[in-house]
């Protein structure tokens, strides 16, 4: 899974949040802000990175079993893929 | 009353920037703030940023974490380089807001907006025919490719804002202008007016003081829409504007607004939050006051932006407003004292009258107390 293109994660008064740009503002015409977390996941997403690989990179930097981090995983890629901004590689 | 002094600056986040391109204009606007004499073209685009430097500072703005940015003008699309500014700093990742009269709008401007559409455009119109084209911008030939401009920029995906000024010259118009917005452009939004039309700034060379309505026909038409619902009602015969009952009712958001309590430099977000960069690369607090600057160009933005609230100082602000009962009512600023006065403590007569036709409005007609 990858991040389309077009989304860019600026960091603005210490928060996470995610602009679209060009084509992208005719869907989504606003911005997403992410918690610590998220954000983690969306770095690893924008270079594209698999189930396992992000569950990996959740366990390794937070103290979390491994099934609520693929729990927390699925719903934070279930709401990107709502928004259309996953792509399958 | 009990004084307390701060042990250190409040946090400050530069979050709303506005990048004025150029104070140059192809209309002539007898109303504009900031365009300044035609002689005076040649020095102004000698000392305008290059596209090197508004990309460079785009990014700038990106790093010290500014999320709204408005390109504005002058008109930015008379600027030979737009679509290379525009183009690259859309990939900073800004929320991006143009202003423009949409006279200029050419293939090549729409093949990069296309590409980059803004998530807003705010565009100014006039007037509704040629003829009060001809009497507002100078040009009535500015109507047509207003009209075309306005036709193209529908068909981005961006989120569309009307604004107009309203002075002498098409006050009678104003209803004409709302009518082409939504019947020919198909737009049903609310049109923006400024407030109160100021005077030149920053060494503009407008007629603006000549050609603005008189206070209370600019109150009038700030409470046109108000009024004419209640002529719908009553009819228009039983209609009289002078026996006219106006309450003030505080909307629910006002209130909570007063109740927080937070630090500004001048009563608003200017130099705390919002921050414009000017044609030649001075911060600003606001476009509209240039008083107060630092040097973004030479010392770079985040310096500027963290050296701004040191250039800040005020004279103790002058004896009448001080003690104006109605100050509820009025609009005025130091950004506006200084339009219209040349001091930021002076009294601005054009806003007292202002505020006081609201005062009277307000009151059923029968309260007036001598300006």
């Amino acid at each position: 899974m990858k991040i389309k293109e077009n989304f860019i994660l600026r960091k603005i008064a210490g928060d996470d949040v995610v602009v679209p740009i060009g084509e992208n503002i005719a869907d989504f015409n606003g911005a997403i802000t992410l918690n610590e977390t998220a954000a983690l996941l969306w770095k690893e997403l924008e270079t594209g990175s698999t189930r396992e690989e992000l569950k990996a990179s959740l366990c390794k930097e937070y103290d979390v079993p491994e099934e609520k981090a693929y729990k927390d995983i699925d719903k934070f890629v279930n709401i990107l893929q709502e928004h259309g901004i996953l792509e399958e590689e | 009353m009990e004084e307390h002094l701060l042990t250190e600056m409040p946090k400050r986040y530069p979050i709303d920037g506005t990048f004025e391109l150029t104070v140059r204009c192809n209309l002539h606007c007898k109303m504009c703030l900031f365009r300044h004499d035609d002689s005076e073209n040649a020095e102004i685009i000698g000392k305008e940023l290059t596209t090197e430097q508004w990309i460079d500072m785009a990014k700038q703005a990106a790093e010290a974490g500014t999320l709204n940015l408005l390109i504005t003008g002058g008109e930015p699309m008379l600027r030979p380089d737009f679509c290379e500014i525009w183009e690259k700093i859309n990939q900073f990742g800004f929320f991006l807001q143009l202003y423009t009269n949409a006279t200029l709008v050419t293939p090549e401007v729409m093949a990069v907006l296309r590409k980059y559409p803004p998530h807003v455009i705010g565009i100014t119109v006039y007037g509704s025919t040629p003829e009060i084209y001809e009497k507002v911008t100078g040009c009535g030939e500015a109507f047509y490719k207003m009209c075309s401009g306005v036709q193209e920029l529908m068909t981005l995906p961006s989120a569309i804002q009307f604004r107009t000024t309203i002075i002498k010259d098409n006050f009678e118009d104003v209803r004409n202008i709302e009518n082409l917005i939504s019947e020919k452009f198909h737009w049903n939004g609310i049109v923006n007016e400024p407030r109160c039309v100021l005077p030149p700034v920053r060494g503009g060379a407008s007629k603006a003081c000549e050609v603005r309505l008189e206070p209370e026909d600019n109150v009038k038409l700030m409470f046109r829409r108000g009024i004419d619902y209640v002529k719908e009602q009553v009819g228009e015969r039983k209609f009289d504007i002078n026996n006219l009952e106006v309450r003030a009712v505080p909307r629910k958001k006002e209130e909570d607004k007063k109740s927080r309590f937070s630090f500004t430099l001048f009563g608003c977000d200017a130099g705390m939050k919002s921050y414009t960069i000017s044609w030649d690369g001075k911060l600003l607090g606001c476009q509209t006051l240039g008083d107060f600057q630092t040097d973004a160009l030479h010392d770079g933005l985040k310096k500027a932006w963290k050296d701004f609230p040191f250039t800040v100082k005020f004279p103790e602000l002058n004896e009448k407003c001080s003690n104006c009962s109605i100050a509820r009512y009025c609009e005025t600023c130091y950004a506006s004292r200084l339009a219209e006065t040349g001091s930021l403590n002076g009294w601005p007569e054009y806003q007292c009258r202002d505020a006081h036709e609201i005062a009277r409005l307000v009151n059923g007609g029968k309260f007036y107390e001598k300006v």
